[in-house]
């Protein structure tokens, strides 16, 4: 059918063009662009520059490392967290409670990330509510800045990514009959068993895939290192900020992009890789 | 629910006591934002001067509320007209790929799909940052090349939106790709049999049934692009969205005002939150 | 046939690459009919309706409707109406929006659709349902409502595809009477697919049997029932016993055949057999009749078997007995259930004389040919879905 062909070429023009011109050929620009060595007098030439520049630098190399170890942490942390409360909220509140504290973990996220991080602010710096009540009740005799350290950044990471977790994980445990349970207990498990076995396995794809989400959402933060960690806090979004808007060095902030990009697909593959499961699976839904 | 799985009664009290304080960990942040917002202090912090509407109706100076703090309520206007081009342009190109991928076999789908999900793998920060190199590439490009100057290609609101739209779309996509697989095509043959053409049976019986769905995308839209970060830091000029205005304010210490706007953004945020709520049940049924 | 027919197809073939869908179909539907194609799934019945309504384009061969071929016309402007499997009521709109549908997209008025929509409603029995909302209507509300929708445009030809494969046996059997019942009072030409051969002969004034992408006959139920062409058709429509046989002799259409351990047994045949071919026996269940003791009935054939099994349902108790190494099943009417269970204490294993006369034997040749679907069950077959079937599903 000649007909359908068209309106086929008439859908696939536009997707390539937004696929194309917004995500893949940027792409290609900015590796280009960290290839690229610039001189006034000799032109554009290739070179790895850049990225033997990041490696030599311990600076650089740090932060890329600290950056992901700490998102990495930040994930588990959030992941400790949120399962309990995912399995509150699926398995035993009952139905009203249930939609109740779905709402409110839903709702402080629908909310900018700015305001979050500014409530976090208010409550841990020097003149915070919390440095006051402290001094108030007497536990402390003068204020104590509780921001600008990598623990606050770490929190401030958990508490962002708390509903990416909480909500896929409570699709799964949701989805899971609770005849699994019971039949767990009844051919004579105990709790731990019953969890280690039935539970978690049945949970992994939510699991897999909330972490995976957090943890890409951690390692591409910038406002809460920048705003919760202070001046110096070193992470790598905000080396790519720093070359690319302060610096003007768009060479070297491209290759950091790179190598971000690198890093978020490789801790993600090996993730996927792992836990048996793909991608389409755990972010396609 | 509790019947499937024996709780003690000790060890389901200090269940709900986690669950209680985590409801504080997530509730506490807000709290303290919207209270600090009648306080009546230059600064967010203690001491409660005692309750004032100032922040948010104050006419001068220094305790100017946001009514009349021009500065902010110019960059809510910025940020809803990019609200607004980015769900429009989210929602067309979330229309043709569920078509495309719903109603056409073709080679290399597979591939196109993920290529598809793949803005939702990139930190935002990358993206903004690779479309700024590509932009600017091209405008520098196509000024040496034929002396054209196109100022959208230079930072600013409209690279804002294209910017924010390369992974928005995304989202929306793969929202009303879930809904349309499950349209029984059978409805489209019926009304074709009742004597409809290809485009009437589309917008009677197709479109309707998108249609909540495709309301609460684009609030879903709407609302990440009123609150986007990442993506707008690196693509922003001198006309600055809300989230840029209020990170500038809170890097340089603002007074109260700024916890003002963030009790209208929940506010707002809330409003739109429960109609998608709303829209979400319908598209179920 | 008719020299009118409301629906003629000549030569109809489908091919979807290498499989054949439909066979080069020839047949005709007389105006004002209810006309049943039954068959086992994928047997090409979906790709023929489909072809029929427009959604499907024959590969070879004609289609006409009152005479005009359709072949070239859209869906949309096919003078044929369908009832779809699932119906395909519009749930985004209410019984009243779904009945005009068709009706707006003829551009008939505001006022006239109203009242015809009042009117059809009052003739499928739902006078005041035009303002609910699809969701709020039962399985069988559904199904006159779908009805309702096609009826009101008049068409020359209404198909459906199993609609009442959905429904719950009590309200299947409700409405297959009701269907009927709707068809003659409307007097619309109605073509019915379906894989319930219950179904096809309660309603259809013909029905085709339909394997493989071909007709093995089409024929008023009696006859199919009665006078099976075809092997296929015998097992398919209702329920019988077989057994393997030789031919011995053929006067006519009066055939003497001997079984495998030789005993003579007479029965008919349409076909022109030899003598020693390898045949089959087909008799229907209630044409067996079980004697006890010495009674030898005037039955024309006798056999001894072991009775396996008594299996009482009601109406349709029966008896399981081994003859040769094969099951037969023995229709038991409730009167004659006490002649049997007296003689015998405990029936299983017990011998059991068996009659019945030559006019309900048929035989036929044993076709090598492999049957697609597994044999006759009691009653209504639930349909066992393979996707033999390379129809384009949505």
């Amino acid at each position: 059918m000649s007909q359908q062909r068209w309106q086929f070429y008439f859908l696939l023009t536009p997707f390539l063009l937004w696929i194309g011109l917004l995500i893949i050929w940027p792409h290609f620009n900015m590796l280009e662009v960290s290839l690229t060595e610039r001189s006034w007098t000799q032109g554009d030439s290739f070179s790895f520059k850049h990225y033997l520049l990041f490696f030599q630098q311990s600076l650089y190399w740090n932060t890329y490392l600290r950056t992901a170890w700490m998102a990495i942490l930040a994930t588990f942390i959030t992941l400790l967290i949120s399962f309990p409360v995912a399995y509150y909220i699926a398995k035993v509140a009952k139905p009203r409670s249930k939609l109740a504290l779905l709402m409110c973990c839903l709702l402080p996220f629908w909310l900018s990330e700015l305001v979050r991080a500014y409530g976090w602010m208010i409550l841990l710096r020097e003149s915070g509510i919390i440095s006051g009540l402290l001094q108030a009740i007497g536990l402390a005799d003068a204020p104590i800045e509780m921001l600008y350290h990598d623990a606050t950044i770490i929190l401030g990471l958990v508490y962002s990514g708390m509903l990416f977790m909480v909500v896929p994980l409570v699709s799964s445990l949701d989805s899971m009959d609770n005849s699994y349970i019971e039949a767990g207990f009844d051919l004579g498990g105990n709790r731990w068993h019953i969890f280690w076995e039935i539970v978690f396995p049945y949970a992994m794809p939510g699991v897999v895939s909330g972490c995976i989400i957090v943890f890409m959402l951690n390692l591409g933060n910038y406002l809460i290192p920048n705003l919760m960690g202070g001046k110096d806090s070193l992470w790598f979004t905000e080396m790519v900020y720093t070359q690319f808007i302060t610096r003007f060095n768009w060479e070297l902030g491209s290759a950091f992009g790179i190598l971000l990009l690198v890093l978020s697909s490789l801790l993600v593959w090996l993730a996927l890789k792992l836990s048996g499961q793909s991608l389409s699976t755990t972010v396609g839904r | 629910m509790i019947a499937s799985i024996p709780f003690k009664a000790r060890d389901l009290k200090l269940y709900k006591l986690y669950i209680g304080l985590f409801l504080l960990f997530l509730l506490l942040p807000l709290v303290v934002v919207v209270v600090f917002s009648f306080n009546d202090s230059l600064f967010p912090a203690l001491p409660w001067q005692g309750f004032s509407w100032t922040w948010y109706f104050g006419d001068s100076q220094p305790k100017l509320g946001l009514l009349h703090d021009s500065r902010m309520l110019r960059s809510i206007v910025n940020s809803f007209w990019v609200a607004c081009g980015v769900t429009v342009l989210s929602l067309l190109m979330a229309t043709i790929n569920a078509l495309l991928f719903v109603r056409f076999e073709f080679k290399g789908k597979g591939l196109l799909y993920m290529l598809m999900q793949l803005p939702l793998v990139i930190p935002g920060v990358i993206l903004g940052v690779s479309i700024l190199v590509a932009s600017s590439q091209l405008a520098n490009g196509l000024e040496e090349a034929i002396g054209w100057d196109w100022p959208w290609l230079r930072p600013g609101l409209v690279l804002v939106v294209f910017g924010q739209a390369s992974f928005i779309s995304a989202i929306c996509s793969l929202i009303l790709i879930a809904r349309y697989r499950r349209f029984d095509r059978s409805l489209e043959e019926a009304a074709l049999n009742l004597g409809a053409n290809n485009w009437v049976a589309f917008s009677t019986v197709t479109l309707p049934y998108l249609r909540p769905t495709m309301i609460s995308a684009g609030i879903v839209s709407f609302l990440m692009s009123f609150e986007n970060f990442n993506t707008t830091l690196m693509l922003v000029g001198s006309d600055s969205p809300l989230t840029i205005t209020m990170y500038e304010r809170l890097r340089e210490g603002s007074t109260p005002v700024i916890n003002a706007v963030s009790v209208c953004l929940m506010v707002f945020s809330a409003t739109l939150a429960l109609v998608y709520l709303g829209f979400r049940k319908d598209a179920q049924d | 046939m008719t020299s009118n027919p409301a629906l003629r197809c000549q030569q109809l073939s489908k091919h979807f690459g290498d499989f054949c869908a439909v066979d080069q179909l020839n047949f005709e539907v007389a105006e004002g009919s209810f006309f049943s194609i039954l068959g086992p799934s994928g047997c090409g019945k979906t790709t023929l309706l489909r072809m029929l309504a427009g959604f499907e384009s024959p590969s070879s061969g004609d289609i006409f409707i009152q005479q005009q071929r359709v072949n070239d016309l859209a869906p949309n402007h096919r003078p044929l109406n369908m009832v779809f499997q699932h119906l395909a009521l519009f749930p985004t709109m209410t019984v009243g929006e779904n009945i005009a549908y068709g009706l707006k997209r003829q551009k008939v008025a505001k006022a006239e659709q109203q009242k015809k929509i009042g009117e059809i409603l009052e003739r499928v029995g739902l006078p005041d349902a035009a303002n609910k909302a699809v969701t709020q209507l039962s399985g069988g509300q559904k199904q006159r409502v779908a009805l309702a929708r096609c009826l009101v445009l008049q068409p020359k030809v209404l198909l459906l595809d199993e609609p009442l494969g959905a429904l719950d046996l009590k309200l299947r059997e409700k409405m297959k009477l009701e269907l009927k019942q709707l068809q003659r009072d409307f007097g619309t030409t109605f073509v019915y697919i379906t894989h319930d051969q219950s179904e096809a002969m309660v309603m259809s004034d013909k029905v085709a049997v339909m394997n493989h992408g071909r007709f093995e006959q089409v024929a008023a139920p009696v006859d199919l029932y009665l006078k099976p062409n075809t092997p296929f058709v015998a097992r398919f429509v209702g329920n019988t016993n077989m057994l393997s046989a030789e031919v011995v002799s053929q006067h006519d259409d009066k055939v003497e055949i001997t079984t495998l351990s030789g005993l003579r047994l007479r029965g008919h045949s349409h076909q022109q057999l030899s003598v020693g071919q390898r045949v089959q026996a087909y008799i229907r269940p209630e044409a067996l009749h079980p004697l006890n003791g010495a009674d030898q009935g005037s039955f024309e054939n006798l056999i001894v078997t072991r009775l396996n099994q008594d299996i009482f349902d009601g109406a349709n108790s029966m008896l399981l007995a081994e003859f040769e190494g094969q099951q037969l099943q023995v229709l038991l009417p409730l009167q004659q259930r006490s002649r049997i269970s007296d003689n015998a204490g405990s029936l299983d294993g017990s011998e059991l004389k068996l009659g019945w006369n030559a006019e309900h034997c048929l035989v036929l040749d044993d076709s090598p040919e492999p049957i697609a679907d597994s044999s006759p069950e009691p009653s209504s077959k639930s349909s066992p879905e393979l996707t033999t079937d390379k129809r384009s599903e949505a």
